[in-house]
Parts: structure tokens; sequence; C-alpha cells
């Protein structure tokens, strides 16, 4: 992952300062979420389907070296050069030699978490080769040199009128011009020349068939069939999570993925690869398998389930507090529930100790998850890590013992509510101090007048009429 | 080949303890008996932005008339396994084999044989097999698939299962690919738009071989 140390608190900031932007941003994935309903009621066996998916991966994960040996023997028949790469440094290398043995200067590449996690295009352009990022919101974020704020949408956080903007700049469309189609179709013809120009096509992975050496790319756009049947060099990368056993599996994920991500019923086009292309001669395909830190997540027992991941967005889509502070809040190449289920392992706790706390715990990413991965849980459980190893702030931690020595003495606890309903007021004017940025966003209710136990005391029971029942509860 | 040394310590990062318990894959999943109709995969084929031509008041004449379709056509390159489809059809080339794929750059329309179709997500197979010549399938404005009118499935498990079994018995494909409508993005502002990097319009056609 970047380098940079996650700042949620100060980057959700940034995005929150135009309260429309966040208004329209918030709508836009909510209505991702309604269509991702929409399709999963379509399905009548969705929950069946997302139970296959779970336990074929928690299968995948218990049998990460038999099906890398099978993938590899069969992907080697298949005619791919396969090169493994345990670190982000090697993949860099494997792939700029590569490209350099081949003469290559411009390349093409379609989505791919992992190189941008890795830090591939930067790794490339510093070396001269040009990569172009074929992906309609790819490239607009790569035109901007920012990164994607969302996996599945990586321009979301933009409007039209700064991708037109943009798109005047570098591809000379009409000044002012913010159409989606118009602008899309600019793209499509900039695009369409780097694709026939481009030496090399760098894909990513969906995942990879242990049974057939096959490895699957999804797209709506077309754009990893064209940035694939076209040029002589294929580079395909993978993070080593992206065995499945069979595909048949497959189905299993072409069924879930696109109706998670999107609301399609399958992704526009899904291609399996094997090997070089027969018909074109000289054609070269490679595949690079990374780690890049994975191994660190494998061994943790109690988040390893989050290398399931099949990248859909969906636990984005849902997430109340992503929707609002959106992907670049969390300074990682994946955002959201899961990026910050990820992070930790991946970065580190000492740099990732803010993530897990970007959260509601409201359960809605693991609702939607469609390999069924408990990412709320997840979030706690980092919770109740970063605080034992000292992650967690003083205050944070003061608080806590306050609460905890409140709820354990009666009468500090009717205290402590009197003494807050006393100054309710004045909080609900906003907290002053470090604290403020609890009542910055948003409101606290009105104080009530009298606790409910002194409510009860006084005439609560007599107005309930409550059963001989309900008072064993008062 | 890769180095057997380097695979054993890159695998050893992802060994399971000794002694724990392996899940056992779930095995093959079939899902719900989905019916193969017609009507299902025109619904299914509508809702990502293609259509299903009828092939009235003959075959022919469906698809001669989907050639000369709207503007004045530009070039139509049929692939070989469409191209035997198109007896008494007038107006298109057959796709040589060619090393030089970007030679279909300016195809306005291509047309190409689908090898089964899915009703449950219009999700069409075309493979090296049926489309050694790739690339046009992608590099045109266009296109027209045909597909076997009995080869449609309802299911997407029963239509995978298919692509299964025949890698699973050595067909040595090298490429095959689920289409299910034209290119599409919705990259701008969430508004969708049809054809981004592929095609900008798909139909479909059932045919009598």
């Amino acid at each position: 992952m970047t380098a940079r140390v996650p700042q949620f608190h100060v980057d959700s900031e940034k995005f929150l300062v135009d309260q429309q932007r966040v208004t329209w941003h918030d709508g836009a994935l909510w209505h991702l979420r309604y269509k991702r309903d929409l399709a999963a009621q379509m399905v009548p066996d969705w929950e069946n389907l997302r139970d296959q998916a779970a336990a074929i991966k928690a299968h995948v994960l218990d049998h990460i070296p038999t099906l890398l040996s099978q993938f590899i023997k069969n992907a080697e028949a298949a005619g791919w050069v396969v090169h493994l790469a345990p670190e982000a440094d090697d993949l860099k290398r494997i792939v700029l030699d590569l490209l350099k043995k081949n003469g290559v200067t411009k390349a093409v590449k379609s989505k791919s978490m992992l190189t941008e996690e890795c830090g591939l295009n930067h790794h490339l352009e510093a070396n001269g080769i040009e990569v172009v990022d074929t992906d309609l919101g790819e490239r607009i974020v790569q035109l901007r040199h920012e990164p994607p704020s969302h996996i599945v949408v990586p321009a979301i956080h933009l409007k039209r009128g700064e991708i037109g903007e943009l798109f005047h700049e570098h591809l000379g469309t009409a000044k002012g011009e913010d159409d989606p189609l118009r602008l899309t179709r600019a793209a499509r013809a900039d695009l369409r020349k780097r694709f026939l120009g481009a030496q090399a096509g760098l894909t990513g992975v969906n995942w990879a068939v242990a049974d057939s050496g096959a490895i699957v790319v999804c797209t709506n756009e077309g754009n990893a069939d064209l940035g694939t049947a076209l040029q002589p060099l294929h580079i395909a990368c993978m993070g080593v999570e992206k065995l499945i056993p069979t595909t048949a599996d497959g189905g299993v994920f072409l069924r879930l993925l696109a109706r998670s991500a999107t609301g399609q019923p399958i992704t526009t086009y899904s291609t399996h690869i094997r090997g070089p292309d027969p018909t074109r001669p000289g054609h070269q395909a490679h595949l690079v398998i990374v780690d890049a830190g994975r191994h660190r997540l494998f061994a943790d027992d109690e988040h390893r389930r989050a290398l399931s991941c099949i990248r859909c967005g969906a636990c984005l889509n849902t997430c109340p507090v992503y929707r609002r502070a959106s992907g670049h809040a969390y300074g990682t190449t994946v955002p959201g529930p899961i990026g910050a289920v990820l992070a930790p392992a991946m970065i580190g706790t000492a740099k990732a100790k803010e993530l897990p706390f970007a959260s509601t715990l409201c359960g809605s990413c693991t609702n939607v998850c469609p390999v069924k991965i408990d990412l709320h849980d997840q979030l706690l459980s980092w919770r109740r890590r970063l605080a034992r190893e000292g992650h967690v702030p003083f205050s944070k931690r003061f608080a806590m013992k306050i609460g905890a020595q409140a709820l354990s003495y009666p009468w500090l606890f009717s205290l402590a509510g009197k003494i807050a309903r006393t100054f309710w007021g004045l909080a609900r004017k906003g907290i002053p101090g470090p604290h403020a940025g609890w009542t910055k966003h948003r409101d606290l209710p009105p104080a009530p007048k009298q606790s409910f136990r002194g409510w009860w005391k006084s005439d609560g029971q007599n107005q309930g009429k409550p059963t001989n029942k309900d008072q064993d509860h008062g | 080949m890769v180095d057997g040394a380097a695979l054993a310590a890159f695998s050893m990062r992802f060994q399971r303890p000794v002694g724990s318990v392996l899940k056992a894959h779930p095995g093959v999943y079939t899902g719900p008996d989905l019916p193969a109709s017609w009507e299902v995969f025109a619904t299914s084929l509508k809702s990502v932005g293609g259509v299903l031509l009828n092939a009235q008041p003959s075959q022919e004449q469906a698809i001669q008339a989907a050639i000369d379709m709207g503007r004045a056509p530009g070039r139509v390159v049929a692939s070989a396994a469409a191209a035997t489809l198109l007896t008494g059809v007038t107006g298109w080339e057959t796709a040589r084999v060619t090393t030089t794929p970007q030679e279909w750059e300016d195809v306005d329309l291509a047309i190409i044989r689908a090898e089964s179709a899915c009703a449950e997500n219009a999700a069409l197979l075309v493979t090296s097999s049926s489309l050694p010549e790739r690339a046009l399938a992608f590099l045109a404005q266009r296109i027209l698939v045909l597909v076997p009118r009995n080869r449609l499935i309802g299911g997407f498990m029963a239509a995978q299962a298919e692509l299964a079994s025949r890698l699973a018995n050595g067909e040595a494909l090298h490429h095959a690919t689920w289409m299910s409508g034209p290119s599409k993005t919705a990259d701008i502002e969430q508004t969708l738009v049809i054809g981004a990097h592929g095609v900008c319009a798909l139909a479909v056609m059932a045919v009598d071989i």
C-alpha cells in the first residue's frame, strides 16, 4: 500500500468542506447500493450463492500452496511465463525488466488495485515508459495525478464540470463541455489510439483458475480485452489470494461480482485468458503472482478472511462513513470498510491506527459482502488490538476508563447523568477543544428533563400501566 | 519454468500450521434450475443495453436489415464462424486471419457467432474456437451476434459448467469471453454511457443452423 500515513480525521475534513458535494457523493453511492439490492432480490438463490462463495474462499485460504502449484503447472502448460514477486519491489522490477527487454515505450493498463497498491505506474514512468490507464475513471484520476477514490468507480469524488475542465485541457474538448456522453466519446477516441499504438498491455486479474491455468478479467468498458488482444506482450499481475480451484467455481463469482458492484447481472466482458494467443506469432503472455504483505494478513487468524475480498466495492457503497468522507480520506489504495480491515495488517497497526475507527460499526458492510467477510466484527477486533498495542490516544482510553467506572457504580452513574443534563445545553452548541469534531457535523439531541429511572419512580409506572412481566425489567 | 526453490519459499508464507483443520471444498454448486426462455433472455439483454432481433421474415432478410440498419453502413466484417451463416446476404467481407488485428480499427459492424447464450444474464459465449479473430469483436463500432436457437441455457451456473467441462476435457482454448450487452461506463457522475471502449451497440439474433 501507499507509503504515506493515513490521517483520516484530517483528510476526511478536506472532502467535508463542500457539503453539496458530500450530499451528492452520498446519494450517488447509495444509488449503487440500491441497484445492488434490486439485483440481489432478483436472484432466487442469492444467500446460497454467498454461502457457496464464502466456502470456496475459505477452502482457498487453507490450500494456497496446493492450488498455487496446480495453477502454475496448468498456466505454464498453457504458455504463460509465471513470475513470483514476494515483495512490491519485485513486482516493479519484473515488469520493468520485461518491458525494457521487449523495447516497450508505451503500455496500456486496465484496472488493477494491486499495481496501484505497489506503485507500479510511478516506477515505470520514472523509467521512461508511458503507462496509460484505460478504465475511464482511472484515466480521469491519472490525468489529475491523484489516486482512485473508489475501487470500482475511481472518479466518483469528481463532478462532471471538473472532468470537462480536465478533458478540455488534456483531450481538447470544447471549453465548458460537461456532457458525460460527449466526454466519454472523447476519451474513447483518445484511448483507442493508445490501444492501437501500445507495445504492451498490463492487466489485473479478478481470479485465476487452478484447474485450467486461466486468468479471468472482468470489465464493462472492454478495456482489458482491447488491452490484451492487440499488443504483442501481455503482463498480468495478481495477488496470490486470487486463486480459485475450478472454472465452475468462477461461475459463482461471476454471478456475485457485478450484481454486488453495480447491480448488473454480470460484467459486460468476463474474459478467461490462457497464455499467449496462438494466432499471433511471437505473442508473449507473462503472469506475475504477488505477495507484497499478504502473508502478514494470512498469518493473522482473526483477519485472514479479509483475503477473500473480490473487490466489488459493495461495502464502500453502503458505508455511511465512506459515503460522506470519500475514498481519499482513507489514504490507502483500497478505502472503505474492507480497506480499513486490510490496512492494519498490510501497512502496520501504527500507521493504520485511525482507520478501524472510521466506522459506525452499523454492520451494513457485513450484510452486503458477497463473500460474507464479517467486516464490522473485524473492525471491532482491530480496535481491540490497537488498544492493546497502545495505539489508541490517551483521551479515548481515559474516557473509556471513566465510562467503565460510571457503569460499575449506580450512584456514580446517576450523578454523571445529573451533571450531563446540567451541561447538555452548552454541549449542544458544540463541544470545545480537541473533541470538537464530535459535534462539527452533527447535533446532539435535546437533553431529557429527567433520567429514565427518575421518570419511572415518579409517574412512569402508572402511565404505562405495565404488566407484572414488564415490571420485572423495571 | 518457475524455480522450484523460489516457489517453495513463496508457498511457505501461505502454509497453514501443521495440525490445522483445513476446510474442504464445498462441492459443485448448481443453483436453481432457471428456464431457457428467449423471452427471459430478451429482458435480460434489454437491461444491459442490447437488443434481440427477430429472424423475420426470414433469417437472411433480418440479417440484411441489420447490416443496412440506420446510417449508410461502413465496413462490415464477419468472423469465419459467422460467415457460414450468411449465405444470401450481401455487403460484408470475411475476416481474414491476421497477425495485425489493428486493421479492424475501421470496422463499423462485426458479425460474429456465439456458442451459447444465457437467459439469466444475457451473456453470450465466444471463445478462441468460434472467434480466433478476437480483436474484431472489440474494435468494431457495432456488433451482431448470431447464436444457434437451440444453444440457449437458462441459468448461468449451467452455462459456466459447460465451459468448465470443455476445459476439463482438454479443449485448448486460449480465450473465452462472456459478453453481456454493449460496452458501457458510468464513470462520469454515475451517468450510464453505452459505448466505452468496446462496441457501442450490440444486437443478438437466434438462428437456425
